[in-house]
């Protein structure tokens, strides 16, 4: 878990958004059109982030096809200190 | 004396060769039994397979080095200087053989085209690595 957080942010193109995405669904569920009105990205761009953390078994989605609700898994959210970990060394923006 | 000097002059140049007699062959003979296409082809094709190769670990660096700004970690820093080596690398070797080309191949081309089959062939495996590298790291 821990390598595999290293490497979808600090491995992958794009990690920073990734991290934001998962502080984010820290706080509260959001679905994609939300994330990407507070992330304030590009709709396409948070579509792809989300499809990579639910391959990754980092996020999980509820509800239907529409304005399908993401949060945290439980194996993301048992592991969160480790993210937190990362997170404290990305720098400021 | 001197006419022996003179002789001698032409052969130190890039072409010239210090393993086995130079000048034991005429000039512009082509070299080898296998004839200049063989080792043109060999030579061009692990040209080209350096060269990309050469593209793909700067696509690598440029997202590493992105990644390095934003997070300063062992991690990040591993990755760059991973990539870094394996870049010049194969800029060293790629230069090796354009300069070969660019400065003539003599008997020289020959000499190190021997071991170029098995050569190219590693290279080719590395830019296959590389591709799913880069592919898993793009997306």
């Amino acid at each position: 878990m821990k390598k595999l957080l290293w490497w979808l942010i600090a491995g992958m193109k794009g990690g920073l958004n990734r991290a934001k995405i998962i502080k984010a669904l820290n706080d509260r569920p959001y679905n994609a059109n939300q994330l990407s009105e507070e992330l304030q990205l590009d709709y396409k761009t948070i579509r792809h982030h989300i499809k990579v953390l639910e391959d990754n078994n980092i996020i999980k989605a509820t509800g239907g096809k529409y304005g399908k609700m993401y949060f945290l898994s439980s194996s993301m959210e048992n592991n969160y200190d480790i993210f937190d970990e990362i997170w404290e060394q990305i720098g400021e923006k | 004396m001197t006419e022996n000097f003179m002789n001698i002059g032409p052969n130190i140049g890039p072409n010239s060769t210090n393993m086995g007699p130079p000048d034991i062959r005429p000039e512009n003979m082509n070299p080898g039994p296998n004839g200049f296409d063989v080792i043109g082809i060999g030579t061009y094709l692990a040209i080209i397979v350096g060269i990309a190769n050469i593209c793909l670990l700067i696509a690598l660096i440029y997202v590493y080095m992105k990644n390095y700004r934003q997070l300063k970690s062992k991690f990040t820093m591993g990755l760059l200087v991973f990539a870094s080596l394996l870049l010049l690398q194969n800029v060293v070797s790629t230069g090796f053989l354009v300069l070969n080309i660019v400065l003539g191949m003599g008997y020289h081309g020959f000499d190190i085209d021997r071991p170029q089959a098995p050569l190219s062939s590693i290279n080719i495996i590395q830019l296959i690595a590389l591709s799913i590298l880069l592919k898993i790291t793009w997306d």
